[in-house]
């Protein structure tokens, strides 16, 4: 039982930052790797608004507000990134995945040198810990399914339901199609982009105060969101959300069996022996493409 | 007539392979001659050969290799291991180093033999992301956070180190160009393309991919066994995503598939960059960076076959066999 909520709050998290790598890739084919910046973003981000909102002085409410500003702005700096390449005309697969990693490496060592390899902390939403069976738990951490539940369920509801969400399905289809309708796509691409960058920066901040920050925190959810896509078949979201949960039930079984350093493999093994066995993916052949 | 027609064809100045020839001779000097600028130039030219193992690897099979780090760490590593454990002499240990690296490309050849585009780069980036966990999780091993101090009497001369490297440094350039022109290059390009194209011209498509992650791999565990000799440390920054990415990007930025580019431009960013950004202390690498950035953003394709198309000049790139 506590292992099972161990597991529900990480693949939350792994859900929510893949989701949108999925959407992304699943709509433009393209690989976004500033991914995993976003949600490094996404923790520095809220650690500035919190100062910044201390400063002004607001007591109520204050961390809330400080994560919802981060994913906005995170949002936006993600919309800005993707609008730059666009207009700059960098969007073949290649090239953008190399600005990327350069992207990437250029944040990762920015923050670097402005707030240090120490690491930061982050005043959480909710105060205290609590035990459960053999776990103890930051209470923190049990914001993260009900959110991961509402922003990711509210995903297939937009594309399914409203105009611009069917615009992105129509773009995923055939932007050419989707163009001769007066669709204009690069718009929809970005939206879908910055999108994908709110919902990486709401996880980066939800996480923020049970971790410290680092410099070097946007590999791993880059390597989770890069995995879930991939494992999970290209740019399905059901897909997505079995495969995040599978990897966190493997990352959470390995630091009960071992210990939390080792955990780290749990990843990049079920990377290099998932796509050994099933080179398609794992969750192959499950329905509801995004597309 | 041309100046390089006025050459037998045998004997025609090879303008690409001339000025990486005389970046390696005149660096030492330019950078000051002291002790510092040899150890300079010893680090670039190692870098120089991480590029151009990347682009054999790569820049033939069109792959995006996120993992580079992999090959150097494996190597670095045995190479530390067997002198700190085993008093293997430092030659020795060199080639046992390249020897691993060369392992570790054929684990990885075999690996990604199914996997091209991006399920390519998140495999090579979960092997890198595995050894660089290992280096901590093996701790007593690997030597954790602090790395494994390597004592080892190896050309201790600063000029003699430095002139044992450039030729190795030199060789490997001159040798991944002469490999990608003969049939086996060829081939290599081959098995990047539509795999069934070149099963169709007769070429064992999924070996030949295997070889090249080999040779590719030895060429990156020599220079990382070379780094462990020359910085006397072998630690966690052998691997991992900073120098994966380094390498990755400084190959891209040269001119993928052009070998010489890529050595050209991880010498140069290693050097001329660092002397100029010398300044700027700890802004240095964050500028470094953005140099990168911007000239991967302007030149998609990269510098030297940029430079080739604004001078109209065609130099003999690799794999291109000369007419």
């Amino acid at each position: 039982m506590d292992l099972a909520l161990l597991i529900l709050i990480r693949a939350s998290t792994y859900a929510l930052v893949a989701v949108g790598f999925a959407l992304v890739f699943g709509s433009c084919r393209v690989l976004n790797l500033t991914h995993g910046f976003y949600v490094m973003l996404g923790a520095y981000a809220t650690h500035f608004f919190a100062a910044g909102l201390a400063r002004l002085g607001v007591s109520v409410l204050r961390e809330p507000l400080a994560v919802l500003c981060a994913a906005i702005a995170t949002g936006l700096f993600g919309w800005l990134f993707f609008k730059l390449m666009q207009v700059t005309r960098r969007t073949a697969p290649g090239e953008l995945l190399a600005l990327s990693v350069a992207a990437n490496l250029l944040g990762a060592q920015t923050f670097q040198i402005l707030f240090g390899t120490a690491g930061l902390n982050v005043a959480p939403i909710l105060q205290g810990r609590m035990v459960l069976g053999h776990v103890t738990l930051a209470a923190n951490d049990l914001l993260l399914p009900p959110c991961a539940l509402v922003a990711v369920g509210a995903l297939p509801l937009w594309l399914q339901r409203t105009r611009s969400g069917m615009a992105l399905r129509a773009v995923a289809d055939d932007a050419d199609a989707a163009e001769l309708m007066g669709i204009r796509s690069p718009e929809v691409l970005a939206r879908a982009v910055g999108i994908a960058a709110v919902l990486a920066g709401l996880a980066g901040g939800l996480t923020a105060p049970t971790q410290t920050l680092n410099p070097n925190m946007w590999i791993h959810p880059l390597l989770v969101s890069f995995a879930v896509v991939v494992l999970g078949g290209r740019g399905r979201i059901w897909g997505s959300i079995f495969t995040a949960f599978l990897i966190a039930f493997a990352e959470v079984t390995v630091a009960w069996v071992w210990n939390e350093t080792a955990a780290g493999y749990a990843v990049p093994m079920l990377v290099l022996i998932g796509l050994l066995v099933r080179p398609g993916g794992i969750a192959q052949g499950m329905a509801h493409e995004i597309r | 007539m041309k100046f390089a027609d006025a050459w037998p064809r045998r004997f025609r100045p090879d303008v690409s392979l001339l000025s990486v020839a005389i970046l390696i001779a005149v660096a030492p000097a330019l950078l000051g001659g002291t002790r510092y600028a040899y150890d300079m130039a010893v680090v670039a030219m190692v870098y120089g050969m991480f590029a151009v193992s990347w682009d054999l690897a790569c820049g033939t099979t069109g792959e995006l290799s996120f993992g580079h780090s992999f090959f150097v760490g494996t190597a670095g590593f045995t190479a530390a291991i067997v002198i700190s454990r085993f008093d293997v002499p430092p030659w020795a240990a060199l080639l046992i180093g390249a020897g691993a690296g060369a392992l570790a490309g054929l684990v990885i050849g075999l690996l990604t033999l199914r996997h091209t585009g991006p399920v390519f780069t998140l495999v090579t980036m979960a092997a890198q992301l595995t050894l660089y966990r290992t280096v901590f999780v093996w701790g007593s091993l690997f030597g954790g956070e602090e790395g494994i101090p390597v004592r080892a009497q190896w050309l201790d001369e600063p000029r003699s180190r430095w002139f044992v490297v450039a030729v190795i440094s030199f060789a490997s350039v001159v040798g991944a160009r002469y490999l990608l022109r003969s049939s086996f290059g060829l081939r290599l390009k081959a098995s990047g393309g539509d795999r069934r194209v070149g099963q169709s011209a007769g070429v064992d498509v999924d070996v030949t991919r295997v070889k090249g992650f080999t040779i590719s791999g030895f060429v990156a565990g020599l220079a990382g066994s070379i780094l462990v000799l020359h910085n006397a440390i072998a630690n966690y920054e052998l691997t991992g995503d900073q120098l994966s990415g380094m390498i990755f990007l400084l190959s891209l930025v040269g001119g993928m598939g052009t070998l010489v580019g890529p050595w050209i431009a991880a010498f140069l960013c290693m050097t001329l960059l660092r002397e100029l950004l010398y300044a700027a202390g700890q802004w240095q690498s964050v500028i470094s960076m953005l140099v990168v950035f911007v000239l991967l953003w302007l030149m998609p394709k990269g510098v030297m076959p940029e430079i080739a198309k604004r001078l109209r000049w065609r130099p003999r790139l690799a794999g291109s066999r000369p007419s």
